[in-house]
């Protein structure tokens, strides 16, 4: 096995060896051990330092990083003959950049939740199993995004959603907690079920392609989308499902990114603990759902994944709105929450909206740069709220309010996290978003029409939202007067284990920045990151060899090769279409950055001016036209009300209706016919056998009874009888005979 | 001579052989029974040699020949058929045939 993938191996087999040790030691002792936490937070700590191991040595600082993966399979499931169309399905780990930038996000954040919670948890019951719970999810997580198979992506995805679950209703005694456990689970069904359908119809078509291999590899899926372009390829004739196909995997991301409408579990989830929250509602889980449409981008592309003109897909369009839609949407919802983790929720909701929308519009570099740099600014807000809610023991923030001179470790990084997340330049949310807006527009530009600026204009309007709320959020809970002056004298600094993963944390909300910046030979411009991303799923020169099929199954035809063609050098040919786009990127890139300074500084000096100036908490209800809309927002856009009032009882009514239907017809005529073959027709069967069958064969035995005793009293064993008869008869024939002749 | 034809030799034999069946239906004495069996034989034998005469080809006679094997299996089965009857009456005392019903068992 390569040397490369025994090091992921290792990654993600740490966590899960911790978390097996908990497990076989309850199954022995039924209690987990009291050292389950040291064990969990040395295990994930042992994982991060081989990711940044592996992020330095081979991503970082080497030329485009990994240009040749490495990668790992074995048939997990065959069912029937090859050559005869099996059933197979593959287990694949491949290492590529992705995958490294991936791990690296899961590790730091993970080992900074994992350290911060040895002292937020600590007075909580069950402390053990929450670092039980903890370290399963980050196994599951890491497995997640070690493999490239579609199929265990799934499985992965689905166990960092029960995960998800357990640790939402960690408080379960408390009944918000077992309900919003419930609720993040049922809505995340709804994608959920999409996603399987979504596979199983890639499987159905890609299995008829390649009917002796495992098809769900991310290699084959790319593969079949560039087959577009030959004569014979998978989804040739099938277009229309591709374009369902997209949808159907899609909704996957809608549901588990937390994406407008079936967003509403996330701002629920906050019943969890708050590590939890930072860790896997708003840095790593969350951002599965971005992971896989990036992994699965080409899908979406559909045919203009070939030739980079990718702009007139219509799923791609269809997601792009569903980011910006539901990152204006949380964004403005975050205006009026009162709850510091829900207005972090909100944000986060927002944000992965952007992310999104930069999938949409084609960038899925700029959405992995956003998912790196937001999974710790967010994490580190998230942290510092839990230092908050650890001193004031309130969530309210109304309950806070000055806490700036008695909590200053938490309020410097809370501060620097949230000058990143606004966009202040110099800060990584900064060079993240720009990237992304900078992409909207230029899609914009690119495809001309007026449509094609909606997701720019609702993300400009976010991104000025986004400095606003989120200085909100800061004001009010570190600035002005104390709300509530007995818990603020009762408040005080966290100690070290929550402080010090909270400045690693608010450092690399600003180093992350760097990442963006050129680094390692060979490398001609300003999108180190976004390179890196793109070599592992577009692939530029595969234009080159698509001159015919017959190449390009040459070309594929090799098994080993499990990736796509990469481009070697910076000089790989582009399309006229790529030119063109980042033609259009760079000419909008200068105003945009005026642009979103702009909108930074109006955002946070608007926040500056109500919260602090006026010491307004609730500025929307003192200004006339905007107390109508507050009550909406505050009612969540009664999206939460269509679901729980309108969606559920209906579903509700469906399912008895259902059910009825079930007892009355369906079981009527299952009873009926029963009844009908069972007893009736038995019972004439009875009939039958009874009257028809015994008599006939006792009528036989009577007839034989009744000849017996007709002939007996002729054998009576005189012998002249007999001659008498013979006689008889024999005068009888002559008789006949006479008479015929 | 004139011809008496061949329809009174058949009647003559065929009373011949109703008065043998008579005989043997009728009488209860086994030796009797026996006579009327000779009878019977000898109503088929005129048959035969009658039959011979008028119908048969004239320079054979099968019909003579089969009346003279019936003559000696007569004579044989009188012979056997005696020997039984000695037997039964050493048995059972008596020659009255209708006591002689073992054959029924």
């Amino acid at each position: 096995m390569p040397n490369l993938v025994m090091l992921a191996l290792l990654v993600v087999v740490l966590p899960l060896a911790a978390w097996t040790y908990g497990f076989l030691y309850a199954f022995f002792n039924r209690r987990l051990p009291s050292y389950q936490d040291k064990l969990a937070t040395a295990a994930i700590s042992g994982s991060l330092v081989i990711a940044l191991y592996m992020f330095f040595t081979e991503v970082l600082f080497v030329g485009s990083g990994i240009t040749n993966p490495e990668s790992w399979s074995f048939t997990w499931i065959q069912i029937g003959v090859t050559g005869h169309h099996p059933f197979i399905l593959n287990l694949d780990l491949a290492v590529d950049n992705i995958t490294v930038i991936m791990f690296v996000v899961v590790t730091i954040v993970a080992t900074c939740v994992h350290w911060y919670s040895q002292s937020y948890m600590e007075d909580e019951d069950r402390y053990s199993r929450f670092f039980f719970y903890l370290g399963l999810f980050t196994f599951s997580m890491l497995a997640c995004v070690a493999t490239t198979n579609l199929l265990m992506l799934f499985i992965f995805w689905e166990l960092v959603g029960v995960c998800s679950y357990f640790l939402i209703g960690f408080f379960f005694l408390k009944k918000s907690a077992g309900d919003a456990s419930k609720k993040a689970f049922v809505v995340n069904r709804i994608g959920d079920g999409c996603f399987m359908a979504g596979i199983c119809l890639i499987y159905s078509v890609l299995s008829r392609y390649w009917p002796d291999e495992g098809v769900l590899s991310f290699a084959r899926i790319w593969e079949s989308i560039a087959l577009l372009g030959a004569a014979d390829g998978p989804w040739v004739g099938n277009e229309s499902l591709l374009t369902a196909v997209g949808l159907l995997v899609f909704m996957g991301c809608v549901s588990k990114s937390a994406q407008f409408p079936l967003h509403i579990w996330l701002p629920d989830a906050m019943e969890g603990p708050t590590p939890v929250s930072a860790l896997i509602h708003a840095a790593t889980m969350v951002v599965a759902g971005v992971y896989m449409i990036v992994r699965m981008f080409p899908l979406m592309a559909g045919e203009g994944y070939l030739s980079g003109n990718y702009f007139d897909s219509p799923v791609l369009f269809i997601i792009a709105c569903f980011g910006a839609i539901t990152a204006i949407f949380a964004g403005t919802i975050a205006l009026a929450q009162s709850d510091l983790k829900k207005g972090l929720a909100y944000s986060t909701c927002s944000q992965l909206g952007y992310m999104v929308l930069a999938v949409g519009v084609g960038s899925i570099g700029a959405a992995m740069f956003h998912l790196f740099t937001h999974a710790f600014f967010k994490a580190c807000l998230f942290l510092g709220s839990g230092s908050v809610i650890h001193a004031v023991h309130s969530q309210e923030m109304s309950d806070m309010g000055g806490l700036k001179d008695k909590m200053p470790h938490t309020r410097w990084t809370f501060l620097i996290s949230c000058l990143a997340i606004a966009g202040t330049p110099l800060f990584s949310g900064f060079m993240s978003k720009e990237a992304i807006l900078g992409q909207a527009a230029a899609y914009g530009l690119q495809v001309g029409a007026f449509w094609a600026w909606f997701p720019f204009v609702l993300g400009g309007i976010t991104a000025f939202l986004t400095a606003f709320y989120m200085f909100r959020l800061y004001w009010l809970t570190f600035h002005g007067e104390p709300g509530d002056q007995q818990k603020f004298d009762h408040a005080h600094e966290s100690p070290s284990k929550m402080i010090v993963p909270l400045w690693a944390l608010a450092a690399l909300a600003i180093v992350s920045a760097g990442i963006a910046m050129p680094f390692g030979a060979g490398h001609t411009g300003g999108h180190w990151f976004q390179d890196r991303v793109n070599d592992q799923v577009i692939v530029k020169d595969y234009l080159a060899v698509n001159a015919s099929t017959a190449e390009s199954r040459s070309v594929f035809g090799d098994q080993q090769q499990v990736h796509l063609v990469h481009h070697h050098d910076a000089a790989a040919i582009a399309s006229p279409v790529v030119e063109e786009f980042h033609h259009n990127f760079h000419s909008v890139h200068y105003p945009l950055l005026g642009g979103s300074i702009v909108a930074v500084i109006f955002g946070i000096a608007g926040s500056f001016f109500f919260f602090v100036r006026n010491r307004n908490k609730d500025f929307l209800a003192d200004i006339p036209p905007a107390v109508e809309y507050r009550r909406v927002l505050q009612n969540l856009y009664y999206v939460d009300w269509f679901a729980c009032e309108r969606v559920v009882p209906t579903t509700k009514d469906v399912a008895d209706a259902a059910g009825r239907f079930d007892n009355r017809v369906v079981d009527g005529i299952v009873n009926g016919t029963a009844r009908f073959f069972g007893r009736d027709l038995g019972w004439a069967v009875g009939r039958i056998d009874n009257i028809v069958v015994d008599g006939a064969v006792n009528g036989a035995g009577w007839l034989m009874m009744a000849g017996g005793s007709l002939f007996r009293g002729m054998v009576n064993g005189r012998i002249q009888d007999y001659v008498k008869f013979t006689a008889v008869c024999m005068g009888v024939l002559l008789l006949w005979v006479l008479a015929a002749g | 001579m004139p011809d008496i034809g061949l329809n009174a030799y058949m009647l003559v034999a065929a009373a011949i052989f109703s008065a043998g069946l008579g005989v043997v239906v009728a009488r209860r004495n086994a030796i009797a029974v026996l006579c009327g069996l000779e009878l019977i034989l000898n109503g088929a034998s005129l048959n035969f040699v009658a039959l011979n005469r008028y119908t048969g080809p004239v320079a054979r006679i099968d019909g003579q020949m089969f009346a003279v094997f019936i003559i000696i299996l007569a004579a044989a089965e009188a012979a056997i058929a005696l020997a039984i009857l000695l037997n039964l009456y050493q048995m059972t005392n008596t020659v009255q045939i209708d006591e002689a019903d073992s054959l029924k068992n």
